[in-house]
Formats: structure tokens, sequence, C-alpha cells
């Protein structure tokens, strides 16, 4: 088989993935979710899996190439000027962040109608019939799901919709489609890792996600700095 | 949905031999934008479409219509027609 066919079957074969991905992270997160709530306890660890296959889709698709055209931090561009994007990809940008606008509009619409019957019918006479969050980490767990959503469906929008890859005509050409964002993954995986540790370990998310945000950008640029040295 | 506009960048990029990486470089888009005009998948903006006519020194209506282009052998076969017929 030619290289040029090996590279195309790359090159479809990661937007494929990209596309399995971001569905299955969509699809993982409140299955889990509701099994969490739904099982007994001896079985809560299979609502705990399906949370892993969630996160786990998550940390597949932070460094990908429809990340990068989705959440480019424009910061990035006082650090790198080449970094920047093209008038197709803020187009693609834009219509995924339409797309997922009017989404998780529809979701927080359904979500509030939810609690409003649900409260409605706790107050009348059948509180069971409706499950409702009451402690902590039901509320914790809702405002996750709506950070993971926000990030995720303009990726998963812009996987399914952009158009197919094209692969250039200069030989031995790298594979772009893919390309890897350092900083953006860096920066997503210590806003996460520190909101874990934030609520886990330091009691505080908030002050959490600010320091892991912080120290996943600060290692990037000292990356960054480390390279144009030993380049230069 | 969107008028199709048709082009004839992937023609002018092979008579000037060029890759899709250094048109990209020289109007200063992704070499994937110009996969993805030359595919018809994308619409150029009036900017990155006068700055194309510009790099390939041509006028925009050149690189650009709303109505297909003719093929080289239908241009060649008219030419020669013409010639014909002027003889």
């Amino acid at each position: 088989m030619s290289a040029i066919t090996e590279k195309l079957k790359t090159l479809y074969a990661n937007r494929m993935g990209l596309r399995i991905a971001s569905t299955v992270a969509l699809l993982a997160y409140p299955i889990g979710g509701v099994l969490l709530i739904a099982l007994p306890r001896h079985l809560e660890f299979v609502g705990g899996i399906f949370l892993a296959i969630a996160a786990f889709s998550f940390f597949y698709l932070l460094p990908s190439y429809v990340q990068r055209v989705a959440f480019l931090p424009h910061i990035l561009r006082f650090v790198d000027k080449d970094c920047r994007l093209d008038e197709l990809e803020l187009d693609l940008r834009r219509r995924a962040q339409s797309f997922a606008y009017k989404v998780f509009s529809m979701l927080v619409l359904a979500g509030l109608m939810y609690l409003v019957l649900g409260a409605d019918m706790a107050r009348d006479a059948n509180p069971s019939s409706f499950w409702m969050p009451t402690v902590d980490d039901h509320w914790l767990a809702i405002l996750f799901g709506a950070l993971f959503f926000v990030l995720l469906l303009p990726i998963a929008y812009l996987s399914w919709m952009m158009p197919e890859p094209i692969l250039d005509d200069e030989p031995g050409d790298k594979i772009c489609d893919q390309e890897v964002s350092r900083m953006d993954a860096f920066v997503m995986t210590g806003m996460c890792v520190g909101l874990a540790m934030g609520m886990t370990v330091f009691g505080d998310a908030l002050v959490g996600m600010f320091v892991g945000t912080a120290l996943g950008f600060l290692l990037d640029l000292f990356l960054r700095r480390l390279e144009k040295k030993k380049e230069s | 949905m969107a008028t199709e506009i048709h082009n004839r960048i992937a023609l002018f990029r092979a008579e000037r031999g060029l890759s899709r990486k250094e048109l990209a470089k020289a109007v200063n888009v992704n070499f994937q934008t110009i996969g993805y005009l030359e595919r018809g998948d994308f619409n150029a903006s009036l900017e990155l479409a006068l700055k194309l006519a510009g790099f390939f020194d041509v006028p925009v209506e050149g690189l650009f219509s709303l109505k297909p282009f003719a093929s080289i052998a239908e241009i060649t076969r008219r030419q020669e027609e013409q010639e014909r017929s002027s003889k």
C-alpha cells in the first residue's frame, strides 16, 4: 500500500477516533451519573466505570485539532505568533459554538423544568416519585456535567461536521489533522486536576482550579522556553 | 444553503507548480483551507478571494465564478474552432 494511502487511512482513523470519543464522552457521563444514583451501593462501581470512560474520552480529545479549533486560547497569540486560526477555522468555531449554545440551552431548560416539577411534586404528596439533588455530591455532579458539556459539545460538533481531512501534496509532509496543542491540554488538564484536588485535598475547589490552571500554563511556557533554547 | 462558488485555484496552483502549503503560506491560511477551497467544501471570504487573485495576478472573476468554469479541453476546442473560422 502506498505511503499516501497509509497517511489518508491514518487521517480518517484519527477523525473516526475523535467522533467515537466525543460521542462516548457525551453519553457516558449522564449514564454514569444516573447509574450511581439508581444502583444499590455494592453496584455503584458500574456508574464509576462509565464516569471513568467519560473522563478517559475527554482527555483523549483534549490535545486534538478539533479542540484547538473550538477553544484555542487567545492568550496563545502572545506566546506564539504562528498559532492562530484562519478564516475557515474561525467560521467552524462560530458554527460549533452556536450549535453548542442551542443544545446546552435546551438541556439547561429541560433540567430547570425537571427541578421545578420535582419541587412541586415534593410539596404536594409524593416526594419519592421524582429524584431531586439533595446532597453536595449531587450538585457537584451537576456542576461537573454542565462544565463537561460546555467543553464537549463544540468538540463533538466539529468531530462530526468538519470537512473530511485533506492531505498536502508535498512529499514527506506531516499529518496536520491531529496536531497537538500542548498548552490547551496542559491548561485544561491542570484545571480539571486542580478542581479535583481542590475538592478532595485542599477543601476549596475554586482555589484548586485556579492553581491547577496556572500550573498547566506555566509548565507549557517553561517547556516552550526550553525548546527555544535547544533550537538556538 | 450557501451558494456554490466555483474556483480554479487547483488549476492555477498546478500551473505555478506550488504545493497547497506554499500557497497557504502566501495568503496566510492553513493548508487544509486551500484544500477545502479546491474541493468546494468552503467558500472563501472576499478578503481571501482578493488575496488569492492578487497572488495569481488574475482578476477575481478569473479565479471564482458562480457558474462552473469550462474545462481546459473545452477552452482548447473553442480556441481551435475560432482559429479555424477566422482562417
